[in-house]
């Protein structure tokens, strides 16, 4: 039904898109994840051509909808699109803004475009709503209703671009449950969206999209139980990561810190770990690895943070001649270490830039 | 109907401010004889404050004057001679300069004044024309013969008589075979030029018909302030003009004088010793102004002129201002980077000039050699600021949708243009019909200069009664309350269309229209 081709979408300073190919079939219920700002809705905008591409092509039952003279307001109306922010009419009531498309669009009947916007609105449970104005409904209801909006135009296939993501979530629930209820009636479908259980339970397909690709795909099973990409199994398994790296003896230590504390509050990380992954750093590379290393010391610090399983694991590449912690002379730092951690390896691998490498289980 | 109470309310007010205006000044009007001026010469009014009507040469005069050259007389400007008056009444200046002419139907129609029995100079008033201009010499040569057979002094007797019956303008019924001059007069200069009966007379003007008469032209007279007058000939909108134009030497830098037309001095007009003793009742000084200001000569119908013409220039410049708003805004809108460029340009000159500089832009460079009336230039004027006005209310109103209902338009099928128009735009409109709605109110009393360019507005119109009555307050007053009234009622119709364009103030039945809901 829809077929992406190389789809590519380059901004001045990023390109969220680099090369996207994928298929859609009839019936189908995709679900796209992915961590944020790998341009999973600049994806699914670029299928409707609300960003146009800058390279690549999209077919729609055939047509070569990204060319010049296709008439992209008409593929639009069999390709329905549903918003984060909801985007209703604010000057119309509901049942207006379900109406109007077919009145206004496909030369519906006020009488006909009427009764097809009750039914819906009945379908949605927002049927008393109809004299209503979009301000004064809650959030839940007016993403209900901008699905009736969209289902009153018979599309073949609904974008969905994260749905959920803008509603309280006590209001996430009556929303996944049209959605649900879409999916059982076998609408064609593409959703965004964050809410992993969610996904795995009405999609057939599951696009995981990193690094500007659609970097693994897979059935839900595939994807959430059986993950086989590195990028993949860190985001089912919501490991966070943070990276620092030291070139100078002089480096500023305090941005690191605070780096640091910055990367836990932004992934809610508990704060005792996140003065763990603190000490582990000042004491491993301040205390210990800085002295031994000169002039010249090339340091590299990971932390990864699984949110499912609350482990954190340090993982400490470093160049310099063959030497591991435990026959530092500073035992005060050593206890402090070995004190934190579950068990640590260390390993030379003797590679050009990092010949040490030293993991961590932080307990 | 609650709403309908608020500018009742300011009328009132309006209304009772009025008369505490008139409870405090009755007492000025005063009507005694024998009064004798402050001052007995001019020595005693070295240091003092003097005015003087603005555009004149007078202070200049006064100035170079062996009593006041060097001193640090304080010389202050006004617009008209009736603002001179109520400045010297209510102790603002002790003194105004005049011409004789003028100063004594001053003094014969406000009992507390006087002039000051010393004179400053000898001085000649003329018809000013532009430099080197052909009819200055056929022109002259008819006063010439005018002057022999004795007509200005027949004319000096009625115009500056008291017998009102004998001021009348002779028909045009003689030979125009040689064209038209087109004259312009100050219309608030009695006795040489005003408005009386809705018509511009006065001796000068008289004057200039006998003259046009024995060239064998026709007069087409336009009235207008006095610092437009010398303007109007220089740009070549007028072949003549008067309005006691002294000759001086600096003025015979730019333009042309004609013969003299009246021998005049520059006297200083003051209060007299019986000022402010007045016994005129409130109320019968209230009726008295009242007869002056609306009822004498009919002089109401110069106030529903001047109303129409506000309201004409205000309502046509809403209209095309709106349209040429609303047109340039969907340019812009293409986002054309030559296109935006000059628009920008030119909103910004539009947004920082002054309304009355632009006026006079328009009327004395841009439409020099066009026919175009005063009207149409102000109303071109004003749909141009209005214009600029309305794109940056569209600027900001457009903005001020929500981009998503763009898209949420866009994403059902719409175009582009279907998008704006049918979904972003009513929005948009909403918004900033309030504002809009105050630009109007804001236009209706910026068109309050379009005397500058020789439009009888209505404040123009309260400018030429004024000139005639000799007194400010009434007729000030009274003209502000048309102002508020007219506001008022354009308040009250752009409000009732802001309601009905306001999709959320319709009835269910509106909403429902055409569909079978039950």
């Amino acid at each position: 039904m829809i077929e992406i081709k190389h789809l590519k979408k380059e901004y001045e300073t990023v390109t969220p898109l680099k090369d996207i190919n994928a298929v859609v079939n009839k019936g189908d219920v995709i679900s796209i994840i992915g961590p944020s700002g790998t341009g999973k809705s600049t994806f699914l905008r670029c299928i409707n051509q609300l960003e146009s591409p800058s390279g690549g092509d999209v077919y729609f039952n055939g047509e070569l909808i990204t060319a010049k003279n296709c008439k992209i307001n008409k593929v639009r109306q069999k390709m329905g699109m549903v918003f984060q922010s909801f985007n209703l009419f604010n000057h119309l009531t509901i049942i207006e803004n379900v109406m109007y498309g077919q009145v206004e669009l496909l030369g519906k009947s006020r009488q006909e475009a009427y009764d097809k916007s009750m039914q819906l609105l009945h379908k949605v449970g927002l049927a008393d709503k109809a004299l209503n104005y979009p301000e004064e409904l809650s959030g839940g209801q007016k993403q209900r209703a901008a699905i009736a909006r969209t289902l009153a135009m018979d599309p073949e296939v609904i974008l969905f671009d994260e749905p959920t993501s803008a509603l309280d979530p006590t209001m996430v629930g009556e929303v996944q449950a049209i959605i649900r209820e879409l999916a059982r009636e076998g609408i064609t479908m593409m959703i965004v969206t964050h809410e992993m259980k969610f996904a795995r339970e009405i999609s057939n397909r599951v696009f995981y999209m990193d690094e500007g690709l659609i970097y693994e795909e897979g059935s839900p099973e595939e994807i959430f139980d059986h993950p086989k990409k590195e990028n993949t199994i860190k985001f089912i398994r919501r490991i966070k990561v943070y990276e620092g790296e030291i070139t100078s003896p002089n480096f500023d230590f305090i941005a690191i810190a605070s780096d640091i504390n910055e990367f836990g509050f932004r992934n809610q990380i508990p704060l005792n770990t996140v003065a763990h992954i603190n000490t582990m750093f000042e004491e491993l590379c301040m205390q210990i690895l800085l002295p031994k290393l000169g002039e010249h010391p090339h340091i590299k610090f990971t932390a990864e943070y699984s949110e499912s399983t609350g482990k954190t694991e340090i993982i400490l590449k470093y160049n310099g001649e063959a030497f591991n912690i435990e026959d530092s002379d500073n035992e005060l730092s050593l206890m402090l270490i070995k004190g934190l951690t579950e068990d640590f390896e260390y390993e030379f691998t003797g590679e050009n830039d990092f010949a040490n490498l030293l993991t961590l289980h932080i307990k | 109907m609650k709403r309908n109470k608020k500018p009742l309310k300011i009328l009132i007010i309006v209304a009772t401010l009025l008369m505490m205006f008139y409870a405090c000044i009755g007492t000025v009007f005063a009507s005694t004889n024998e009064a004798k001026p402050l001052y007995n010469t001019l020595d005693q009014l070295v240091g003092k404050r003097i005015a003087y009507k603005i555009g004149g040469a007078h202070a200049d005069t006064i100035m170079k004057h062996k009593y006041f050259k060097g001193t640090d007389t304080n010389m202050l400007s006004y617009q008209t001679e009736s603002d001179c008056i109520i400045a010297l009444e209510s102790n603002k200046v002790d003194g105004f300069c005049t011409d004789l002419p003028v100063a004594q139907l001053c003094v014969n129609s406000d009992e507390n004044l006087a002039i000051v029995p010393e004179y400053f100079q000898d001085e000649q008033y003329a018809y000013v024309f532009a430099k080197g201009s052909e009819l200055e010499e056929p022109f002259n040569k008819a006063m010439a013969e005018l002057k022999e057979e004795g007509a200005f002094e027949r004319l000096q007797d009625i115009w500056m008589g008291s017998d009102e019956s004998k001021k009348v303008l002779p028909e045009q019924d003689w030979d125009c075979s040689k064209g038209t001059l087109h004259y312009w007069v100050d219309n608030a200069m009695p006795p040489a030029s005003y408005v009386k009966d809705g018509k511009l007379v006065g001796y000068e003007v008289n004057l200039v018909y006998l003259v046009a008469e024995k060239m064998h032209y026709a007069v087409e007279i336009t009235g207008a302030q006095f610092g437009a007058l010398i303007p109007a000939v220089s740009s070549g909108k007028a072949d003549l003009c008067s309005g006691c134009i002294t000759i001086t030497d600096e003025r015979k830098k730019s333009v042309d004088f004609s013969l003299p037309n009246y021998d005049a001095a520059l006297v200083l007009v003051v209060l007299n010793d019986k000022a402010g003793t007045s016994d005129v009742g409130f109320f019968q000084s209230m009726e008295d102004s009242f007869n002056k200001t609306f009822l004498v000569e009919d002089r109401w119908e110069l106030f529903v002129d001047g109303i129409g013409l506000t309201l004409l220039i205000t309502i046509f410049a809403v209209i095309f201002g709106s349209l040429l708003g609303f047109g340039i805004y969907m340019l812009y809108r293409r986002n054309n980077r030559i296109i935006n460029g000059a628009t920008n340009i030119v909103m910004e000159i539009l947004s920082k000039t002054p309304a009355v500089v632009l006026l006079m832009v328009f009327f004395y460079i841009i439409f020099k050699d066009s026919n175009l009336s005063g009207p149409w230039i102000a109303i071109i004027t004003f749909s141009f600021t209005f214009g600029a006005n309305v794109f940056s209310l569209l600027q900001v109103g457009v903005g001020a949708v929500d981009s998503g209902q763009m898209e949420g338009a866009l994403a059902l099928g719409f175009t582009k243009f279907q998008s704006f128009f049918k979904i972003v735009l009513p929005q948009a409109i909403t918004h900033i019909m309030p504002t809009y709605n105050n630009e109007i109110v804001n236009l209706l009393k910026g068109t309050a200069v379009v005397g500058y360019i020789a439009v009888s507005d209505l404040t123009k119109v309260s400018d030429i009664v004024r000139s005639r009555t000799y007194e400010a307050f009434f007729p000030l007053i009274a003209t502000a309350l048309i102002y508020i009234l007219l506001a008022w009622i354009l308040i009250v119709i752009t409000k009732a269309f802001a309601r009905k364009i306001d999709t959320k103030f319709r009835k269910k039945e509106k909403i429902l229209k055409g569909v079978n809901h039950d």
